[in-house]
């Protein structure tokens, strides 16, 4: 019967059998049938933002163990994502983060100290979501999905030529949310890229017992969502990939999925021990893979990158980093009341309750 | 130059304290801004700590091996004339440089974290403190505290308010903040709670205090518990001490015979020797009689144990009873000479008191206590006499046995007492 017949070829959605590789991890070129290499000036920029992105990881992580932020979840090892996410956007998209895409954000635009205002422990995202069209970071795992699928509707459904990119890691892959966005956005055909950062450690739950799938990207197949996997310690594949997704989706292809193989180098957060889980060999099999140094190498052996440019770069990080300790050296204090002032443009009865019972409890409290 | 302090951060989303494992610099170092300057060992991982102020280190406010509160000054930093030092390249620094704390090049085997001694971490973490039992009911078993906020449980506890008996002013009969703090100023016959700082002295628990602390919280919080008591007449036990007293030897003392009484009462019910395994649902008798004396400390009340007391003779339970009584004085009880205890006497007539509702000292399931021996006068066949009479208290966890059995094993100690001839048979 015809309406039974699915209208994708399902062998059109199927990813690479290898994830896509455009730099080897000794910063060789390697050829691609499909995929070419982007610009030595986008490499440079890509490089630059790169750097900055490093030393925003390693300036919060220290942070975090000076009482200057409550928590840091650092990408540090995945700044090769981190940068492309933001990288292949134009000023129209929208970028939807994880608690982990600090990075992604400030590659986006954002003032570092901004971006980090939540993860200090204050009751706002630190940023206005409009003005460079990110939204604020979820903690729960994968919730953002929908609400990129839904931006992205609305965008098709005005006429907009906004594209959004859904930023989410492997952990979420499980969640009923990432299963409902999908589909929601293969249905109606929304343009959304999902950007799964397969980091393979969900805390301390390795991918192994994530999935059964033969890879996350395979899981587009399902919803009739084309898949792609990329080395995301590769930034020069990443941009060529996300970019053709990005486009693709502008172009009114729809969604598609998209999975970066990389590794948290890190602990999950400051308060995770990664030893009790995964041995020093695996952590230095994949510091070798470094995306920082593979890229750097590759600009350097092409006369692409000079000491000095290095050099400014550096520098031009260490200016961030101080801006950084600047501008979070004091502790955000949040007021209870406004917890309640921004969740519905009208309270609810519930919400105005539970206001009340706060704003009674602190004036009853002798001690604040 | 005025020095930085910088104070130990809460490390892991709501720790309180950590372990300095080691310190990386010492004291007149010159250090550069997120330098690591200390391992530490929190409840969660080892974590190297960098330093937010360059300079020269000026003081380091622990020692390795030391448990720091959070908020506390971990060290001292005088800055140099001309703000931040930045590291040099080449020194592993904070930059471009791949090492990250999660991996960092300690070059140690694969497992970093490594188990914690026993002391250093006394066991009072779940249960501070319970500041003001007299006044509070136990709480009623089966009933659930209708409290929503951790916030809420914890300003209990910190206050020592047993969320259990209180009852609650919010929705529902929610207990909020304030019922706590109501409940602390009913405790202490206050208007309002002193500010802190003002005609008040604050003194930390030490480990001994806080061990107790943690075990007299956690009986009162679980144990079902019943108390019965009885007079006895205590006339012929003391005739029979005094008639063993000679010039060159003083005999067993009155509380050796006690517990010797006590051992043998024990035999006869050997439920109230036990404990209760609450997960397997199953009571657990012990062969061995550990009986635990109070015993006045250099610090306060200690309870030693006198191990194996069911093969003692009254003799030997009165060697070891003088030998631990004096060490006890002498503050040289060890560790080991206080834990193991199967069954507490609790002989508090000494401090001049005739009765107690004494708290069992968990996990064991019951506590004999007797009052002072006074002269009173006394009915004896149809006369009154002036008697030696002392009241006798027994405080058992009702889970383990009823009313019956705590009764039976109280009179068979009250009959041996009473008439300590008839009591050899037994023995």
């Amino acid at each position: 019967m015809d309406h039974l017949v699915m209208t994708s070829d399902p062998r059109r959605l199927l990813p690479s059998d290898a994830p896509v590789r455009l730099i080897s991890p000794e910063g060789e070129p390697v050829p691609h049938e499909t995929y070419r290499l982007p610009s030595g000036e986008a490499l440079l920029a890509a490089y630059a933002a790169m750097t900055t992105a490093r030393r925003v990881n390693d300036q919060a992580s220290a942070l975090v163990r000076q009482g200057r932020l409550a928590v840091y979840p650092s990408s540090h090892g995945q700044e090769a994502c981190q940068v492309a996410a933001a990288q292949v956007l134009t000023d129209d998209d929208w970028l939807f983060p994880t608690y982990r895409d600090v990075a992604a954000m400030v590659a986006r635009g954002l003032d570092p100290v901004e971006a980090l205002v939540l993860l200090q422990g204050d009751w706002h995202c630190g940023h206005n979501p409009y003005e460079r069209k990110v939204a604020p970071q979820t903690t729960p795992l994968a919730t953002q999905l929908p609400h990129a699928v839904g931006v992205a509707h609305a965008a098709r459904l005005k006429g907009e030529p906004t594209v959004v990119m859904a930023l989410c890691g492997d952990g979420a892959t499980s969640e009923g949310d990432f299963h409902e966005a999908l589909n929601f956005a293969a249905v109606f055909q929304t343009p959304v890229v999902f950007f799964v950062q397969n980091n393979r450690y969900a805390i301390s739950v390795p991918l192994a017992r994530q999935t059964a799938a033969p890879s996350l990207a395979h899981k587009g197949v399902g919803y009739g969502i084309p898949g792609e996997q990329v080395d995301g310690n590769d930034l020069a594949a990443l941009l060529a990939v996300l970019g053709t997704a990005v486009e693709r989706a502008r172009g009114g292809a729809g969604p598609q999925l998209v999975e970066a193989h990389t590794y948290r180098v890190q602990a999950h957060t400051n308060a995770d021990d990664p030893t009790r889980y995964r041995d020093e060999a695996e952590v230095g099999a994949w510091v070798a893979r470094d995306p920082l140094r593979r890229l750097g190498t590759f600009l350097e052996n092409r006369a692409l990158l000079t000491a000095e440019q290095a050099a400014a770069l550096d520098k031009d990080a260490d200016d961030v980093a101080a801006a950084m300790r600047a501008g979070l050296s004091k502790d955000a204090e949040p007021d209870p009341a406004r917890l309640f002032a921004h969740v519905y443009q009208t309270p609810t009865p519930q919400l105005a309750e539970q206001a009340a019972l706060v704003a009674d409890e602190i004036s009853r409290m002798v001690d604040g | 130059m005025n020095a930085h302090t910088f104070v130990l951060p809460d490390l892991g989303e709501g720790l309180t304290e950590a372990e300095l494992v080691r310190w990386l610099v010492a004291e007149g170092d010159e250090v550069v801004v997120d330098q690591p300057v200390a391992e530490v060992e929190t409840a969660k991982a080892v974590v190297e700590v960098p330093t937010p102020f360059g300079g020269r280190v000026t003081r380091l406010h622990a020692k390795a091996g030391q448990t720091i509160d959070v908020g506390t000054p971990l060290l001292s930093v005088e800055p140099p004339g001309d703000g931040d030092v930045r590291r040099e390249e080449g020194r592993g620094g904070s930059g471009n440089v791949l090492v990250g704390y999660g991996s960092s090049a300690s070059g140690g085997s694969g497992r970093r974290r490594r188990p914690r001694a026993p002391t250093q971490r006394a066991p009072t973490q779940q249960t501070p403190a319970r500041q003001t039992p007299a006044r509070q009911p136990p709480a009623q078993p089966g009933r659930v505290p209708r409290v929503a906020s951790p916030l809420v449980r914890r300003r209990a506890r910190e206050r020592g308010v047993d969320i259990g008996v209180l009852e609650g002013t919010g929705p529902g009969g929610l207990i909020t903040g304030a019922d706590v703090e109501r409940a602390v100023r009913g405790t202490q016959g206050l208007p309002s709670m002193p500010s802190p700082g003002t005609g008040e002295r604050r003194t930390p628990l030490n480990g001994f205090q806080k061990a107790m602390s943690s075990a007299l919280t956690r009986s009162r919080s679980e144990i079902p518990e019943a108390t019965v008591w009885v007079d006895v007449d205590a006339t012929a036990l003391v005739e029979l001490r005094e008639s063993a007293r000679r010039p060159s030897d003083p005999g067993p003392g009155l509380l050796s015979y006690l517990a010797r009484f006590v051992v043998m009462a024990l035999k006869e019910y050997p439920v109230l020797n036990s404990r209760l395994d609450t997960e397997r649902q199953e009571i657990v008798e012990f062969d061995r009689i550990n009986l635990g004396i109070a015993a006045q400390g250099r610090r306060g009340l200690v309870v030693p144990v006198i191990m194996g007391a069911e093969s003692l003779s009254t003799a030997q339970l009165d060697e070891r009873i003088r030998d631990v009584t004096r060490k006890a004085r002498e503050g040289q009880l060890a560790p080991e000479d206080l834990t193991g205890g199967t069954f507490t006497f609790n002989n508090y007539g000494v401090f001049g008191v005739d009765g107690s509702a004494a708290i069992i000292h968990h996990p064991q399931v019951a506590i004999l206590g007797l009052g002072r021996i006074i002269d009173r006068p006394w009915a004896v066949n149809g006369e009154i006499r002036v008697r030696k009479i002392a009241q006798m208290s027994f405080v058992f966890d009702h889970r383990i046995c009823d009313g019956g059995t705590a009764a039976g094993f109280m009179r068979s100690v009250a009959d041996a007492i009473e008439n300590p001839a008839g009591a050899l048979a037994r023995l």
